[in-house]
């Protein structure tokens, strides 16, 4: 009797530290999940400040019209909520560097530079920059955390058997990464 | 190799402008060291000689005036007229040099609300005092500092024949305040990092325990600032917001060069820092030479790095409420 009691007992144990690993599991890929789903609300955000962006650029940069017309191609690919993920961080990555080509050319615009509508929706779209990047990192905090939970002893022992998967960080595109020509910018 | 090679700048201006001061501090202490061992010398001499024979009685009694009025001077009217000329002579050319156009008022300092809301040391204090304050308006924001004291002090119904009366320091220390035109996304503090340093996970642990209601432990990136501070905010979010990556190497920097003690809030319109120091910044001591840079090195970078950090935080588009 008693050795069965004990069975039971370690059985009961078991169970309650499953149950509380899933839980952790579950917790953790939930708060990766928010983490995007903020990032996914802002890129929205930026896409919706684009056509007014394109609007007020176009009136005054009329050889970049082949840029503007691939921003706004682009803009119409984020804004589609039935794109894939993957594809809509793809086109984002994209429009980033256009739109940081396309600042670089306003300088060679006084009137457009001192367009007082144009002057907002720059400082709009470097905050949200700026409100991007620390959404990545915290996405990327979330992700850690959760593949640590997912990866590191005892959590790598269940969380295969329960579906749970180690998660990409979303990394700073190649093209971002490399060292800027300072130089050029002169020239 | 000399730690004032490393501020060329700030060594160059303390050797001229704020050493001839602190050289007249120094001319004073050495004049009256020896009068601060002459007199009570000759008072210990009257007492033998009374007591040994009766016709110094005059002496008796005044090198003993003598000596209780000097003690009354350096104890009660010269400490303050001394503090007086540190402030005039050091302390506001030095703030003048780090961050220039900041009006000096001397026997004001910034209020207890402000001290209050950062929730950088909670609310037990009851005694509260400061000096020097500074206050300017750069392009799109105002910042405000002075020395400040608080502090808790009870006198409680005796316990038996022992006085129940408690007195503890909860800050000694710079306070500055920076107010800008728009409003900070949640509440974020930053603090000294103890209980993980000394306990490691378990320590966080208890500090995401205890966090105050409404704010969470958030754990950033950055190594170097995450193994000095804990941060607690409304939000993993609302702190990523405020201390962007440039932020945090700027505090970092600025910890480093003010002993490793500071710490600082965001909370409404406001940024609050505190740099504490172990004794109050203007002491006389009778022992040792005014000479020292210690203290205005210190004054010195808080101003300034408190001041690039506010410079940051303005430029910074994702801090605000109304950007998000």
């Amino acid at each position: 009797m008693t050795t069965v009691i004990v069975i039971l007992a370690i059985a009961a144990v078991l169970v309650l530290v499953v149950i509380g690993m899933y839980n952790g599991f579950v917790a953790k890929r939930n708060q990766a999940d928010q983490a995007f789903s903020t990032i996914d609300v802002m890129l929205q955000k930026r896409a919706d400040l684009i056509p007014n962006l394109v609007a007020t650029v176009r009136q005054y940069m009329k050889h970049e019209e082949a840029t503007l017309t691939r921003i706004a191609q682009l803009r119409s690919r984020m804004a589609d909520t039935h794109a894939d993920v993957g594809a809509r961080v793809q086109a984002d990555g994209e429009l980033q560097r256009l739109l940081g080509g396309l600042m670089i050319q306003v300088e060679q615009y006084p009137e457009l530079k001192s367009n007082q509508n144009f002057l907002r929706l720059q400082e709009s779209l470097d905050g949200m920059e700026e409100q991007l990047s620390a959404s990545r990192r915290a996405y990327n905090a979330a992700v850690t955390v959760y593949n640590n939970a997912v990866q590191m002893l005892p959590g790598n022992l269940l969380s295969g058997y329960f579906g749970f998967r180690a998660r990409a960080l979303l990394e700073t595109p190649a093209e971002d990464r490399k060292r800027p020509d300072v130089k050029a910018l002169f020239e | 190799m000399n730690r004032c090679n490393r501020h060329p700048s700030f060594t160059a201006f303390f050797r001229s402008s704020l050493m001839p001061a602190l050289e007249r501090f120094e001319r004073v202490r050495r004049i009256r060291l020896p009068l601060l061992i002459v007199v009570p010398a000759l008072f210990a001499l009257a007492v033998a000689a009374a007591a040994w024979s009766m016709q110094v009685f005059w002496l008796f009694l005044l090198v003993p005036a003598g000596f209780f009025l000097l003690a009354l001077e350096e104890t009660i009217f010269l400490p303050r007229r001394r503090r007086v000329i540190f402030s005039r002579d050091i302390v506001r050319p030095l703030v003048a040099f780090a961050v220039p156009r900041l009006a000096s008022q001397p026997g004001y300092y910034v209020g207890q609300g402000d001290f209050m809301e950062s929730e950088l040391y909670g609310h037990a204090f009851n005694r509260y005092e400061g000096r020097d304050y500074f206050k300017g308006r750069r392009r799109n924001y105002q910042i405000s500092f002075s020395w400040i004291k608080a502090g808790f002090s009870k006198n409680g119904p005796s316990v038996g024949n022992r006085p129940d009366s408690r007195s503890s320091t909860v800050f000694t220390g710079w306070f500055f305040v920076a107010t800008f035109p728009r409003k900070f996304v949640g509440r974020t503090v930053v603090q000294r990092d103890v209980a993980e340093a000394s306990l490691g996970w378990f320590g966080r642990s208890l500090q995401s325990a205890a966090a105050p209601d409404g704010l969470e432990l958030v754990l950033l990136e950055d190594a170097d600032f995450e193994a000095r501070f804990k941060i607690l905010s409304s939000g993993q979010l609302d702190a990523r917001y405020v201390l962007s990556p440039a932020l945090m190497r700027l505090a970092v920097r600025l910890d480093k060069r003010t002993g490793g003690a500071m710490s600082f809030s965001f909370y409404r319109s406001c940024m609050f820092a505190a740099i504490p120091s172990p004794v109050e910044y203007f002491t006389w001591r009778p022992v040792q030479p005014f000479t020292d840079p210690a203290f205005c090195r210190q004054l010195y970078h808080a101003v300034r790095g408190v001041e690039e950090m506010a410079q940051h935080i303005a430029s910074h588009q994702a801090a605000w409420l109304d950007n998000t």
